[in-house]
């Protein structure tokens, strides 16, 4: 384990604390919604792995950061405008939560098989040469994911350690948090693209069949 | 292998991994990795983590999953489906009127955000599947959305004129004054498109089968329905011109706006909310991870001297100054159709400006007489107009992949694409009527 | 050549400072008869400019051309080699601190630990306040809301009875125009002016005293130490020839700039020699409460202080 500043300590320890007793209370009472696709549809004997229910837990925490923002943009507004005591720390934050969501919410699209991809070839060749297109995909997803963690961990890590602070008035531990978690988040990212080319492997050849939609 | 072999292949391996079927994002991640490994092997991999850290922490970006809620929220409730059919009996004996009001929103919504994303993405759910529904040409319904629903970086609040100003020094105010009219040109041109298109082909654009006048009670009942987002629009609006809060923010503000405006229509639910939050995450990590990938190739690509070698293969060709101008036009749009717009500002900009800034402004254009110090403004709004088709040109079309992280899934990216084809021709005249006239930029400049 | 240095810049190609920065490039290669050759990279085109220390530090650039003000995250000791606020008078003094009053052999290991060679500083000059309120002195700042870049400085206006609000750069222009902030603290004239900021408000100091940044040139330590010695002797005069070149460019852009905004209807304050004072006291109490966060930011301080002393800036 890295040894952590005093103020590291405090702020792992709370947010761990946090995270935990969500995971607990409220995480599996919106896992079931989770599990849906973007428009309802999807199979309902589709099987998930024990990566996808860590991905999807994820999700049930994240999902809340941008009614956070809103509420914390919100509240920035009227100290400013009303009260004219202007925050130092809602630009800051609402900064860094976004960063949150856009690097973790990437996970929750990869488990929702919902990033953005032409299919156009793929759905033309036999359900074999889809599997081989998948291990191509899913090769260079993880070949992606490798040189990030291996260009960028050590660097993370030493922020972490240091606990890098981010040089403002309200000072937040930005780049000590976001930089470790941008290699996490690759990381993760290779185990559920493998994860989904397994579960994905003996699925029969899907047909985008406009008819389904109508 | 030199740069010159090194961007054709780039080229050729965008499109074999899209082909393949690779996500988006993590393809051009891909090669960003092969690229900073040609220049600096593993050493070289920083740039990667490096150009992630960056764009989240971009405050800007905020505007993407603050938008995405908002329509997300406004989809889930009846408050979109209200208001077209309120529009559809108003508009029932104008042919092409939906497709008009949705351009008109969205110009009107350009100068509430300064950001490309969102507005695709809102337009893409409240717009799309009504104009579906009524029995819009798909074509024509989702060029519609994301070519007006691209204005919000040429209107004013702009984020494209921002960065392009602080890269270049030029008044960033000046910009904003001097994109006003071609913005709005090419609203205009989008929707006289919309008018001239639907009279020929009726078909495009059905009318609502009745065969009786709708009463004018009728209309007047159906105000009710348009009232909700206007109530929206004021809020927004007036909350960034009225000085009370930042652009961002106002994003925020229209968020609960819409929610206020659920609760009071009694359609609240615990499972609007949440359902709106999942998507709105989802949404949000499918439109980011393309950026990150985008961002990680432009990274690469410039330290490996992408640039210089743009910047020389120009100069080499010694040809008059519009004749400059135009290859830099056609480099915008070559490599509009393969990166995001940021990575191209960076890459071109230090290269090209320098050559611009040394042209005679008064031999700009056909007639000529663009004052000189609009030079930089002009070229800026050229820039600005390029990057409209960058966000529709295959493929790497960012329009595309925001419209389609919310589309129905059997509206297919290439389909999206060739609904763009007649937009971009549209954007490419406008393009011309700007080479060719500088003066346009010059209409609010002091 | 048989060296080459990726050196990044926070400033745009166009700028007076950018246009030195390539001079720099331009003599020292021609110094080195091309030995040397760097690559310049503008406006944070490979990383964003705050990240440049880090990416230089890790090998992915050669050199820093930024300021050591962005790297306070990283030890508060930064604040006082990137920008002082409310120190020198004139880009000279600041660079006598570093030749002359022990301040270079104090930075270089601060530097070092991070794994970088400080080679030198380049100060345009004095920055201004911009503003759509008159400034005519310290009490005009109650309640002046303005966007402070984030830092010392935050601190030091909010002393002061302003109201610095945190917002990102790029709302910076709209916010100026619908007046959700009354002023903004960007950079010097000529730098406000290029970027537009005075066709939105009228009011700014001149010549300013809050503010003077010391951009620097950084370079990778290992690459640095590879380097032959006369060819480190190369990149250090020119370092010197881009400081005095720099500073002076910027006296002259600056007169001139102030000279033409003013006849495009900028009021332009002259704080008086008492008002300066006042703010530098509100200052030098920051700098104590810096001094204290870490011991680096100590020795600076107190450096900065007995320096000063000497030459008679302070009593
Ligand atoms: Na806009
Ligand atoms: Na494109």
């Amino acid at each position: 384990m890295p040894e952590l500043t005093t103020s590291g300590q405090i702020w792992v320890g709370g947010i761990a604390l946090g995270l935990v007793l969500w995971f607990v209370f409220v995480s599996p009472r919106l896992v079931p919604m989770l599990k849906m696709t973007m428009h309802g549809v999807g199979d309902d004997d589709r099987k998930f792995s024990f990566v996808d229910i860590v991905t999807l837990y994820m999700a049930s925490v994240l999902m809340f950061v941008v009614a956070m923002i809103v509420s914390i943009m919100f509240y920035e507004v009227v100290m400013r405008y009303v009260f004219e005591a202007p925050t130092l720390w809602v630009e800051e934050l609402s900064r860094w939560l976004g960063g949150v969501i856009f690097l973790m919410g990437g996970l929750y699209a990869m488990q929702q098989r919902a990033h953005i991809r032409v299919v156009i070839v793929y759905d033309m060749v036999s359900r074999n040469a889809q599997r081989v297109l998948d291990v191509f995909g899913t090769i260079c997803i993880v070949t992606f994911c490798y040189a990030v963690v291996s260009g960028y961990g050590k660097t993370a890590l030493k922020k972490f350690e240091t606990w890098e602070l981010y040089g403002s008035a309200w000072n937040p531990p930005i780049p000590a948090v976001m930089k470790p978690l941008i290699c996490i988040v690759c990381a993760w990212m290779a185990v559920q693209a493998i994860s989904n080319l397994i579960m994905d492997w003996s699925k029969p050849k899907v047909i985008h069949d406009p008819a389904d939609d109508l | 292998m030199g740069i010159a072999e090194l961007s054709i292949l780039l080229l050729v391996g965008i499109v074999v991994l899209l082909a393949a079927g690779v996500p988006l994002g993590l393809a051009s991640g891909f090669l960003g990795v092969c690229v900073a490994y040609w220049k600096l092997g593993e050493r070289g991999f920083f740039i990667l983590g490096q150009r992630m850290y960056d764009l989240t922490i971009e405050h800007a970006l905020l505007a993407v999953p603050l938008f995405i809620f908002m329509a997300m929220l406004l989809e889930r409730s009846n408050i979109a489906k209200d208001m077209y059919d309120s529009l559809n009996i108003w508009l029932s004996r104008t042919r092409g009127g939906i497709a008009i009001v949705t351009a008109v929103m969205a110009i009107i919504m350009a100068a509430m955000s300064g950001i490309i994303g969102g507005e695709v993405v809102l337009l893409g759910l409240i717009a799309l599947p009504q104009m579906l529904r009524l029995g819009y040409n798909q074509n024509l319904a989702v060029g519609t959305i994301c070519a007006s629903g691209s204005l919000g970086t040429m209107i004013p609040p702009s984020i494209v004129l921002i960065i392009y100003g602080v890269v270049t020094d030029t008044s960033i105010h000046a910009l904003f004054r001097a994109a006003i009219v071609p913005g709005l040109m090419l609203g205009g041109m989008y929707i006289v498109y919309i008018m001239v298109r639907t009279r020929m082909n009726p078909s495009l654009a059905p009318l609502p089968e009745s065969d009786q006048e709708v009463t004018w009670g009728e209309k007047f009942l159906a105000l009710k329905g348009l009232l909700p987002p206007v109530i929206l629009v004021t809020c927004i609006l007036g909350s960034i011109y009225g000085g009370i809060t930042g652009i961002t923010e106002a994003a925020a503000i229209g968020c609960l706006g819409t929610l206020l405006l659920i609760f009071v229509r009694g359609e609240f639910s615990p499972k609007l909310l949440l359902e709106a939050l999942q998507r709105t995450l989802r949404s949000t990590g499918t439109i980011l991870w393309v950026t990150f990938g985008a961002t990680c190739l432009a990274g690469a690509y410039s330290i490996a001297g992408g640039p210089v070698f743009v910047a020389n293969s120009i100069l080499g060709l010694e040809l008059p100054n519009m004749g400059v101008i135009l290859m830099m036009m056609l480099i915008f749009l070559f490599l509009g159709a393969l990166m995001d717009w940021v990575g191209i500002v960076l890459l071109t900009m230090p290269v090209f400006l320098p050559i611009v800034a040394g042209m005679t402004a008064s031999e700009m254009g056909l007639i000529g007489g663009l004052d000189p110090s609009h030079l930089k403004v002009w070229f800026g709004i050229l820039f600005c107009m390029n990057m409209q088709v960058s966000f529709l040109s295959p493929p790497f079309g960012p329009a595309a992949f925001y419209l389609k992280s919310v589309a129905p899934p059997h509206i297919q990216l290439t389909d999206i694409f060739k609904g763009f084809m007649p937009f971009i021709c549209i954007q490419l005249i406008g393009l011309v009527v700007m080479l060719a006239f500088p003066e346009i930029t010059s209409v609010f400049l002091d | 050549a048989d060296y080459t240095l990726r050196i990044q810049t926070h400033l745009s190609a166009e700028s007076l400072n950018g246009k030195n920065a390539q001079q720099f490039a331009d003599d020292v290669e021609r110094m080195s008869g091309g030995r040397i050759d760097i690559e310049m990279f503008y406006s944070g085109s490979v990383v964003k400019s705050t990240e440049t220390f880090d990416a230089a530090a890790n090998g992915v650039l050669d050199g820093d051309m930024t300021g050591g003000a962005y790297q306070t995250g990283k030890n508060p000791a930064f604040q006082f080699l990137g920008d002082i606020m409310g120190g020198y008078e004139t880009p000279w003094q600041q660079y006598s601190w570093l030749y002359y009053g022990g301040g270079m052999e104090k930075a270089q290991k601060l530097y070092n630990s991070y794994g970088m060679q400080l080679i030198g500083w380049w100060i345009p000059g004095q920055e201004s306040l911009s503003s759509s309120k008159p400034l005519p002195g310290p009490a005009a700042l109650k309640d002046w809301k303005f966007r402070s870049p984030p830092g010392m400085e935050t601190e030091i206006f909010a002393e002061l009875g302003a109201s610095p609000i945190v917002m990102d750069f790029g709302e910076v222009f709209s916010a100026l125009e619908t007046k959700i902030i009354d002023g903004a603290d960007a950079s010097n004239v000529t730098t406000n002016k290029s970027i537009g900021i005075y066709d939105l408000v009228k009011h700014a100091t001149y010549p300013g005293f809050h503010s003077m940044p010391s951009d620097h040139l950084a370079i990778n330590k290992d690459v640095w130490d590879d380097l032959p010695d006369d060819l480190k002797a190369i990149v250090e005069v020119a370092m010197q020839k881009l400081s005095f070149h720099n500073s002076m460019s910027f006296e002259v852009a600056m007169g001139k700039t102030a000279t033409e905004i003013q006849k495009e209807g900028v009021t332009l304050y002259n704080w008086s020699q008492k008002d300066r004072e006042e703010f530098r006291n509100f200052a030098q109490k920051k700098w104590q409460e810096w001094g204290d966060k870490s011991p680096e930011a100590r020795e600076l301080v107190d450096s900065h202080v007995s320096f000063m002393k000497e030459i008679g800036l302070l009593k």
